[in-house]
C-alpha cells in the first residue's frame, strides 16, 4: 500500500530555515528507505517566503502577504512510501530524523481509479 | 537535500561493479553482498553531506574493496575458514591504484549459471547485478517475499557447490552463456512490461533494471550484435509504455496509441544501439533474434501513424524471425504483420497453416489474435464467439476491459 509521510514544522524550521544537519540526516534516511525499496518519491519544499498563501474567507482568492504566525505547522517536505501495512509505516515514521525539529504525519493514498 | 531516488539509481547502476569487485577479493557471494551493502551504508551517510561523487562507481568500488579487505582480514585472523587458493591480502589499502579489471560480465554469467533454473537466474540477477531488495523483487515478479528469499539463498548455495565460482571465463562458453544472460535480461524486461498489477512504479523499476543491465552487457561485450539488439529493443518498447496503458489500467492497442506520447529520448537511444548492432554484425557474428526484433520495433517507432507503418518490411522481418526461433509469439507477430501488409483474410490463412504445424494453437494469445482478425475481416459473429470465450477464461483486468469493449463494438455493429 502507498502512504504519504509529511514532515511538518514551524515556519522557522522548514525550507531554507531547516537546520542543515537535519536535512542531511533526512537525506540519508531517505536513501536508506530507497535502498530497501520503500521510498517511491518525495521532495523537500522551499519555505513560505518563496511560496504564498491564499485567503479562503473574506476576500476569497486574495494573496496573504503575512504574517503567517497563526500557521502552527507547515509541510516542509514529503515522502511517498510503499509499505506492507500501517504498522510498518508507523515503524518508519518513528525513526524519521525530522522528529528532532518537528512532527510527522502519515496518511494512506487512495489507489488510482478508486477516488 | 540530496535526491534519494536519484542517488539510489546511481548506486544501482554501479551495483554489479561493486559486487563483482568484492567477489574478486572474497570469492563468496554472501560476503561480497555484505561488503557492497556496507558501502551503500557509507554512501547514505556521506552523500547527503558531500553530494553524489563525480565518479560514483570509483567511489563505491573503493569503499567496497576496503570493506572486503577488512572482512578478509577478519576471517584470516579468526581462522574460521581457510582463504581460497591464490588469494593474497595486499599490504596497500583500497585507495592504491587497483587493477581496473571489469568483472561485471563474470558476475552476470555467474548469476545465469547453467546449473540454476530460469527463475533463479532472474531472481539472482536482479539481486546481485541489479541491487534490488528481496521485497522489490517479490513485488516486481508478483511472488511472495519469502519465496524470493528462499530462491536467493538456494541459488547461492548451489553456486557455492560449483567449482571456483569466480574463475576466469572460458571463451568457448562465453557465447553460449551470454545468450543465457540476454534471456534473463529479456525476462526481467517482460516481467515489467507485461505485468498487470496495479503497482505501476515497480513495473517501471523492472524496465529500468532491464535497460541498465542490457547497456552494461553492451559495455562488456561491444562486439556482440545481439547485446546491442537487445538494448535497442528494450529502448523502443519502453518508449511506448506511457501510451500503452491508461491511468485506469486500460490496455491501448498499438493502432490507437497517442504516438506523440512516445518517449523520443528512448527512441533516439534505441536507434543509436541499433546502429551499433549493425556495426558489430559487420565486424563479426551475424544478427540474431534480438537485433531483428529491434528492427521491427524501429519500424513501429518511426511510423508517424499506424497506417504509415512499413508493414511489408515488418512482415519480412517477422518471417525471418519465425524461421529463426520457431516460437509462437513470433509466429503470431508474423500473422498480424501479414494481415496489415496484405489483408486480414490472408492473416487468417497463415494462422490456420501455422496452427496445424506448430504449437501455436495452444498459445493463449492466439485466440485473441484470431478474434481480432475475424473482426477486421468483417466476420462479426465468429469474432463475437471468440471474444465471449476469451472473457470466460481471462483473469487480467485490463485484458477483460479490452475484450468487453470489443464485444460492445461488435454488438453496436449488429444494431447499426
Amino acid at each position: 500500500m502507498q502512504v504519504v509521510m509529511m514532515l511538518l514544522g514551524t515556519h522557522d524550521k522548514i525550507g531554507d530555515n531547516a537546520p542543515k544537519e537535519d536535512v542531511q540526516k533526512i537525506g540519508g534516511f531517505a536513501m536508506k528507505l530507497a535502498s530497501e525499496g520503500k521510498l517511491k518519491g518525495g521532495q523537500q519544499l522551499r519555505g513560505l517566503e518563496e511560496g504564498f498563501r491564499v485567503a479562503s474567507d473574506g476576500e476569497v482568492g486574495r494573496i496573504i502577504d503575512g504574517p503567517h504566525a497563526e500557521l502552527k505547522e507547515l509541510v516542509g517536505g514529503y515522502f511517498e512510501l510503499e509499505v506492507e501495512s500501517m504498522e510498518e509505516a508507523k515503524a518508519i515514521a518513528a525513526q524519521c530524523p525530522h522528529l528532532n525539529t518537528g512532527s510527522v504525519v502519515v496518511m494512506p493514498v487512495v489507489p488510482r481509479g478508486q477516488g | 537535500m540530496i535526491d534519494p531516488v536519484l542517488a539510489l539509481r546511481v548506486v544501482r547502476t554501479e551495483w554489479s561493479r561493486i559486487v563483482s569487485a568484492a567477489m574478486r577479493i572474497l570469492h563468496d557471494l554472501d560476503l561480497a553482498e555484505d561488503a557492497a551493502q556496507e558501502a551503500l551504508l557509507v554512501a547514505t551517510e556521506k552523500w547527503p553531506v558531500d553530494g553524489i561523487p563525480a565518479n560514483p562507481g570509483a567511489w563505491l568500488t573503493t569503499v567496497t574493496r576496503r570493506r572486503a579487505l577488512n572482512i578478509l582480514r577478519g576471517r584470516k585472523r579468526r581462522r574460521e575458514t581457510a582463504l581460497p587458493d591464490g588469494i593474497e591480502i595486499a599490504n596497500g589499502d583500497a585507495d592504491a591504484p587497483q587493477d581496473t579489471q571489469d568483472d561485471r560480465l563474470t558476475l552476470l554469467l555467474l548469476c545465469c549459471h547453467p546449473t540454476l533454473s530460469h527463475d533463479s537466474r532472474v531472481t539472482l540477477t536482479l539481486r546481485l547485478a541489479g541491487g534490488l531488495s528481496t521485497r522489490e523483487i517479490a513485488r516486481g515478479l508478483v511472488i511472495p517475499e519469502k519465496t524470493i528469499g528462499q530462491r536467493i539463498s538456494r541459488a547461492k548455495s548451489r553456486l557455492r557447490d560449483v567449482a571456483n565460482p569466480f574463475s576466469e571465463l572460458n571463451p568457448d562458453h562465453l557465447t553460449e552463456r551470454s545468450g543465457a544472460v540476454m534471456e534473463v535480461i529479456y525476462l526481467i524486461f517482460n516481467a515489467g512490461y507485461l505485468n498487470d498489477s496495479a503497482d505501476a512504479p515497480i513495473k517501471r523499476e523492472l524496465l529500468w533494471e532491464a535497460a541498465m543491465l542490457s547497456q552494461q552487457l553492451c559495455e562488456v561485450m561491444p562486439d556482440n550484435p545481439e547485446a546491442w539488439g537487445l538494448a535497442s529493443l528494450i529502448q523502443f518498447k519502453t518508449a511506448r509504455t506511457g501510451a500503452r496503458i491508461t491511468a485506469n489500467g486500460h490496455l491501448v492497442p498499438l493502432d490507437e496509441q497517442d504516438r506523440s506520447a512516445w518517449d523520443r529520448v528512448a527512441i533516439t537511444r534505441g536507434e543509436r544501439f541499433r546502429t551499433s548492432a549493425i556495426a558489430a554484425a559487420r565486424r563479426g557474428p551475424a544478427i540474431g533474434a534480438y537485433a531483428i526484433q529491434a528492427e521491427i520495433e524501429a519500424h513501429h517507432c518511426r511510423a508517424e501513424t499506424f497506417g504509415a507503418t512499413d508493414w511489408i518490411s515488418v512482415e519480412r522481418l517477422y518471417e525471418t524471425l519465425a524461421e529463426l526461433t520457431g516460437n509462437p509469439v513470433t509466429e503470431l507477430g508474423w500473422v498480424v504483420a501479414r494481415s496489415y501488409a496484405r489483408s486480414p483474410a490472408e492473416g487468417l490463412d497463415l494462422l490456420e497453416r501455422l496452427g496445424t504445424e506448430s504449437n501455436l494453437a495452444n498459445y493463449p494469445h492466439t485466440r485473441a489474435t484470431r478474434a481480432d482478425l475475424l473482426r477486421r475481416a468483417g466476420q462479426s459473429q465468429a469474432a463475437e464467439a471468440v471474444y465471449a470465450a476469451l472473457m470466460q477464461d481471462e483473469t487480467s483486468q485490463s485484458q477483460r476491459l479490452f475484450y468487453q469493449r470489443r464485444l460492445s463494438e461488435l454488438a453496436g455493429l449488429k444494431r447499426g
